[in-house]
């Protein structure tokens, strides 16, 4: 089946063919939402006692800090912002992938995009909530997090409309909330067919709720397109903003080191990388499990591969960038810190930093590394890393060594960092596997679209 | 624990589920296709002659607009009203609440600074276009969700779920007519050409008496355990609103000290600094002649004025006469300008202040030794004004008031 | 009050009758004896000339013990504002240490932290070492007055008791010892300082505040030649996006301060001072380990030049209570805003810890409770009955989460607000006096109102010294603290 798929590839005239096998519409319907009728199995058991135990760990960590306090973590001053920051940017970059795929990719006409888009959206809600709980732990005192909303109160005051992380509020929350309105809007048609298949009561009654009524009118389909192109075309411009004004909690200050104008695009393009390393991570998994590969094809991974370098490129340009600027500034403060990034106490992270993001990318220049699963898993992992330590590089660095000598500090995590980090990692895959057992996770109705012989041949057929 | 699994069973929610109960009315005929070629060529005939029908695909065809002869959907116009209410909105808002209802310098920059409400306009424009946009298609061009319609639970829409094209034609069209439709369907290519009813309203056996409880159990919990968490729980450590502070403040209480007073007089015979203790107290008068230290000039005795009529003018009188409404009350506040009160040296009545004498209490706690000698100063001139001389008048009239020519 | 009656008085010839010199001397708190004045003797200058031929046996190294500059001979070991006051020079807390030069400690292969056990005599003591750039070669210099054993909550087991070295017999001096041997062992010991050890040697960092124009120095010759051979450096008047907004805002009082570097010794009281009126935590040494420690002033301390000579520089650092305040923009909820006369203020009650204050300050001046430091510290003393009646009822005791930070003593500011209008007086710069400078034996530090004419305000005169710039004054936060450049009085060419 490979060598028919590559012949094709080269083919450039005809357009690749996206459902690979034969699969008819009904084949697709069955594939997607068998997993959904099965008891879970024993490998679903083991992946989510391991994703749960870390979820446990990290739940016991944030109730530690919240109970003695942010002195259990390694944040001091000049370091005020540790794992917690590092974290929050790196879940949130995560979630541009989803969106990017889904709305970014559907305005740009790429139909290869509908086997993977349900399940990169869904990452990105899992994501945006996994950030979402780190400006609020990372609080000194987070049963006040409801001062940074604008709502009468008795103080009668406002928050600082000026300050940064109020834009992070709104921003990240609008995010959650378009993300989780357009993946919704996705899901209608697939809940139901859902609910016109399924066997018991109860869950017929559930998917009749979520389904909202629908019954494939194409009265309906009309404005549903509608509304579906105006999501995305709001959720495009959406996402740049989200990550750039994430990128102003560093872009507004004066450290050194972070009052850059580089940041909104490099971070944006950094965000898109990281994503598409988690989503490359993760569906490698899925497909296989799932037995998903003729939907989810190698072609699906190996375009997510281009994306995923092109974007490395980006941010290797960006650090090219900052490293200029700051040479051709002539301040002192801007030179000694990417000096010290360099060459400093914490060099090991920005090596780790530059060889995954820049120079490891580059393998995807050939196809052979492009199409090997192997190779591919293997630089999702390590871009996934050196995009935590680019946070953490831009995060602690810049800190940790600012204006004045007598200041500077060392910053050391502790158990309880790591503690919560793991447990993100598990919160996330923990949604992740209870996600691809209660939801379809292809979008069946796109993919039944752009299966062979599904529009019609006459006329407009795009 | 077979009991206990049928206590909590709610029927409604188990089992097989059952298709509703149909009425004897026609709600339309439907006809399913096989490719998307026949339905489109189908659609586009029937809207010729039908305007009541409807078709339904699992996922949206090309082209079926225009056989359908649909007009564009007009969702944009929801979208863009609410999007520019949004920047609207926000932007007032913001402006408002940092100009007009709280303003506070932050950084030495402006009240209304656009360049900082930029992103928080854009957020809120986005999240209002899209919520209104979703919201809208559901309400108004859907018209609301509807799990009672016709369609639902039909082997047609089955079939159109997986992979089947459907035509509906409504019985409610003007022209319709069961048999030309079914001729028409025919033709077309379409199969399983089915008559489809109107469905018997539900009861809605949902709301049986256990899940009302339940439903209510959860209302009970969830708004008590909101009620704990917020107004109880909150409060209790680690949770820490600087409410109770370690330090002793104003008559506040001290568990060091076994009286339990968090504010202590000092040892007696403490000496505070720049200030020694009143040499002549308790004797009736001072041993030696005190010399008033201040000059009677303008700022002395306004101060000596004022002082007068907050503390003495009770008693002993606005000017001094002794005629307050304590007058003729046992014992009466004496005048000041008797012969005994006239002779006293300054420093006597800086001692009478000072002391008290009779019945007249200590004034040392409540006014300053300055004030006492300005006050002296301001008696001196009221027993001069109601003693005075011809000298005074002339010296008046030549010179005018003293208090115009000083500045 | 019968001893004075009995025994004092009558000895003293006073004019007054005793009840009244009772309550003066009280008063004054000093009463002077009409004792005669012992005439001095003559120096004897024949006494020095025999000092150039005595030579002192050393063949290894030489102790030389002294009281420690904190906590004298080690009576004060169990005051934490005293623990953890940095020493002067080493920045150290909560220990004491053997300070070496970095030749004799190359020599024997020794890095800061390394233990290494000195034996004077028969006597030994096992210590860690501090490297002390312009210490003088085979020298170790202990402080005394650690170690204690039994020294209260807060002294007890703090240090290294270096008295075991002292000996009766010892010759020249009982705080100098020669033929010290010094050997290595095995074995760190992690001393806890508020300032990076490493920050002088490092070829990136040399001279790095002399070159970021953290501290402005010049000689006396130069100063005297030309009084404002500053004014190149200067910077403040930048433009702004501001516009005129700035000017309309500050036409009251308008606080702030002036530190004159020439006067500054790096003593610290003025530290003591702050974290006694503002009750500031004391946190311990591993909090300051981990660089949390949560005194509002800091004396910073600079090195330049090189490590067997180095020229040293001291700096109080405080908030500087900026005009565009990097810290007030950055806060989401509005904890932090500027007040009418010129304050930055910090509202407690309001602040949510997200620390984004902190990161913003270039000077790094905002403390942050990790912890509730008062219960956090040693059996939570600092709660408890009696350290309670420390606390300055005027200022807010801070729990965990809240950002703090140099208030300029408001409270101070408040209450001579109040008794200016009680008296019905203007309020006037030099009616108050912070902490700080109340403290400062050199009077370095001068407070007032900017907006006061120069003629009454001694501050004033401070401000517009043609020496005095502000810190980092091209970041344009407009700082409202002037240092004034330190002059040094170098004639080389007679060295």
């Amino acid at each position: 089946m490979n060598s028919n798929t590559q012949e094709v590839m080269t083919d450039y005239k005809h357009e690749a063919v996206l459902v690979e096998g034969g699969l008819t519409r009904s084949d697709i319907e069955e594939f997607v939402a068998r997993p959904l009728d099965t008891k879970p199995d024993k490998k679903f058991l083991i992946a989510i006692t391991i994703s749960g135990s870390m979820l446990l760990l990290g739940a016991l960590c944030v109730g530690l800090t919240f109970w003695f306090g942010v002195g259990l973590w390694g944040n001091n001053q000049p370091v005020g912002w540790g794992f917690g920051i590092v974290n929050f940017v790196y879940w949130i970059g995560i979630g541009h992938a989803g969106t990017l795929i889904s709305a970014i990719l559907f305005l740009l006409r790429q139909r290869w995009r509908t086997g993977i888009a349900r399940f990169a959206e869904a990452m990105t809600i899992f994501a945006v909530m996994c950030a979402g709980l780190f400006p609020i732990i990372h609080m000194g005192r987070p049963w006040l997090a409801g001062y940074l909303l604008p709502y009468p109160n008795q103080h009668a005051l406002w928050p600082n409309f000026t300050s940064p992380l109020v834009w992070d509020v709104f921003a990240v929350s609008t995010y959650f909330t378009v993300s989780l309105v357009f993946w919704y809007i996705g899901l209608i048609p697939d809940f139901a067919s859902l609910r016109d298949r399924t066997k018991t009561k109860l869950k017929k009654i559930i998917y009749s709720i979520f389904s909202l009524g629908w019954r494939h009118s194409h009265r309906n389909w009309q404005h549903y397109e509608k509304a579906y192109l105006i999501l995305a075309g709001f959720a495009t411009p959406l996402v740049l903003s989200v990550h750039t004004i994430v990128s102003f909690d560093f872009a507004v200050s004066i450290v050194p080191g972070w009052h850059t104008t580089i940041f909104p695009p490099y971070f944006v393009a950094g965000a898109v990388f990281s994503g598409f390393a988690m989503v490359v991570l993760v569906l490698v998994f899925v497909r296989k499990l799932f037995n998903l590969e003729h939907i989810i094809t190698v072609t699906h991974l190996e375009r997510m591969n281009k994306i995923m370098m092109a974007t490395g490129m980006m941010v290797g340009y960006g650090y090219a960038m900052e490293f200029f600027i700051a040479w051709y500034s002539g301040n002192p403060f801007e030179q000694f810190v990417f000096i010290s990034r360099a060459l400093g106490p914490y060099a090991f992270t920005y090596w780790i930093m530059i060889s995954c993001n820049v120079i490891i990318p580059q393998l995807f220049w050939f196809k052979r590394f492009r199409r090997s699963i192997p190779v591919m898993l293997a630089i999702a992992i390590l871009v996934n890393v050196g995009m935590w330590m680019e946070r953490f590089v831009i995060v602690v660095t810049s800190l940790h060594r600012d204006f004045l000598p007598s200041s500077w500090g060392m910053f050391i995590p502790t158990l309880t960092d790591f503690g919560i980090l793991i447990g993100s990692f598990g919160l996330f895959f923990t949604l992740v596997i209870l996600f691809t057992k209660t939801l379809p996770v292809v979008s069946i109705a796109e993919v039944k679209a752009v299966s062979e012989g599904a529009q019609p041949s006459h006329g407009d057929g795009h | 624990m077979e009991r206990l699994k049928k206590f909590f069973r709610f029927n409604a929610l188990s089992g097989e589920p059952v298709p509703a109960e149909r009425t004897k009315k026609l709600f339309g005929i439907t006809a399913l296709f096989d490719t998307p070629d026949q339905i489109i060529h189908a659609a586009d005939k029937i809207s010729g002659h039908y305007k009541d029908f409807d078709v339904n695909t699992p996922y949206p065809l090309h082209g079926m607009d225009k056989a359908m002869k649909l007009k564009p959907s007009k969702l944009g116009f929801i979208t863009l009203v609410f999007g520019l209410s949004g920047t609207v909105f926000a932007l007032l808002f913001m402006g408002w609440a940092m100009t007009l209802d709280y303003p506070m310098i932050i950084g030495g920059k402006p009240f209304f600074s656009l360049p900082a409400f930029i992103p928080i306009t854009f957020e809120v424009t986005v999240l209002l276009a899209t919520l209104s946009t979703v919201i809208g298609m559901l309400t108004f061009f859907f018209n609301y969700p509807e799990n009672n319609h016709p369609l639902v639970d039909t082997p047609y829409l089955r079939s159109v779920s997986v992979d089947k094209f459907g035509i509906c034609i409504y019985a409610s069209d003007t022209h319709f007519d069961e048999g030309n439709v079914k001729n028409l369907l025919m033709e077309l290519g379409g199969k399983n050409i089915e008559l489809v009813y109107y469905p018997q309203k539900e009861s809605y056996p949902i709301f049986e008496p256990k899940f009302l409880i339940f439903l209510a159990i959860v209302a009970v919990i969830t708004s008590g355990g909101t009620y704990i968490t917020l107004n109880k729980l909150m409060y209790l450590p680690p949770f820490d609103f600087m409410l109770w502070q370690e330090k002793t403040t104003v008559q506040s209480k001290s568990h060091f000290y076994s009286d339990q007073f968090g504010m202590r007089t000092p040892v007696e015979g403490t000496v505070a600094r720049g200030f020694l203790p009143y040499m002549y107290s308790g004797l009736p008068q001072p041993a030696q002649t005190l010399v008033n230290p201040l000059l009677p000039d303008k700022e002395n005795l306004e101060l000596g004025e004022k002082k007068y009529f907050t503390f003495c003018s009770p008693c002993h009188g606005n000017y001094a006469d002794g005629d307050s409404r304590l007058n003729q009350q046992f014992p009466n506040p004496p005048s000041l300008h008797t012969d005994r009160a006239r002779n006293f040296s300054d420093g006597m009545i800086y001692h009478i202040i000072t002391n008290g004498q009779n019945i007249m209490p200590s004034y040392a706690s409540q006014i300053t030794r300055e004030e006492r000698w300005a006050i002296t100063n301001y008696i001196r001139v009221l027993q001069r004004a109601k003693n005075a001389k011809e000298t005074d008048l002339e010296f008046a009239r030549r010179h005018g008031s003293l208090y115009d020519k000083v500045d | 009050m019968k001893n004075w009656e009995e025994t004092i008085y009558p000895v003293i010839n006073s004019p007054l009758d005793f009840k009244r010199f009772w309550q003066t001397s009280l008063h004054d708190g000093v009463v002077f004896s009409n004792e005669p004045v012992t005439s001095l003797g003559v120096f004897n200058s024949a006494s020095v000339s025999g000092l150039s031929d005595r030579k002192i046996e050393n063949k290894g190294f030489i102790v030389i013990l002294k009281e420690s500059y904190t906590l004298s001979d080690g009576r004060f070991a169990d005051n934490g504002w005293l623990q953890e006051l940095p020493h002067p020079v080493t920045k150290i807390t909560w220990d004491n240490y053997a300070a070496i030069s970095k030749d004799s400690a190359d020599e024997l292969g020794l890095n800061n932290n390394d233990l290494v056990e000195i034996n004077v005599g028969n006597r030994k003591l096992i210590i860690p070492v501090f490297l002390q750039p312009g210490a003088a070669d085979k020298t170790i210099t202990i402080e005394l007055g650690y170690g204690r054993e039994k020294a209260g909550i807060v002294g007890t087991n703090v240090g290294f008791n270096a008295n075991v070295l002292l000996s009766k017999n010892s010759g020249q001096s009982p705080w100098i010892y020669s033929n010290a041997e010094i050997k290595k062992i095995s074995g760190t010991y992690k001393l806890a300082s508020t300032q990076e050890h490493h920050a002088f040697d490092k070829g990136l960092t040399k001279d790095a505040p002399n070159r970021r124009g953290l501290i402005r120095t010049g000689t006396l010759e130069e100063y005297k030649k030309d009084p404002d051979f500053l004014k190149s450096e200067k910077g403040l008047d930048q433009p702004t996006f501001y516009g005129q907004h700035l000017k309309t805002l500050y036409t009251g009082t308008k606080w702030g301060m002036s530190i004159d570097l020439n006067k500054c010794l790096g003593c610290g009281e003025c530290v003591v001072a702050c974290t006694s009126e503002n009750n500031v935590p004391v946190v311990g040494k591993d909090q300051v380990e981990r660089s949390r420690e949560m005194q509002w002033l800091r004396i910073d301390r600079y090195y330049s030049g090189d490590y067997e000579d180095p020229e040293v520089f001291n700096q109080p650092m405080l908030c500087q209570h900026c005009d565009h305040a990097p810290c007030e923009n950055v806060c989401p909820v509005a904890a932090t805003t500027h007040s009418d006369d010129g304050l930055n203020q910090m509202a407690y009650n309001r602040c949510v810890g997200t620390r984004y204050c902190s990161n913003n300050c270039p000077y790094k001046v905002r403390r942050f409770n990790f912890y509730d430091f008062k219960s956090h510290f040693k059996d939570s003393f600092q709660e408890n009955n009696i350290f309670s009646l420390l606390y300055n009822p005027e200022v807010s005791v801070r729990s965990r989460g809240v950002m703090e930070k140099c208030t300029f003593c408001v409270q101070r500011i408040m209450d001579a607000r109040e008794n200016a209008i009680r008296e019905n007086k203007p309020l006037k710069g030099s009616d108050v006096k912070t902490a700080c400078q109340e403290a400062c034996n050199t009077e370095a530090i001068k407070f007032g109102d900017m907006n006061e004419k120069e003629s009454e305000s001694e501050y004033n005169k401070y401000k517009n010294h043609s020496l005095g710039y502000h810190m980092l004054e091209d970041l344009n936060t407009r700082p409202n603290i002037t240092y004034l450049a330190k002059l040094k009085n170098t004639h080389p060419e007679e060295t």
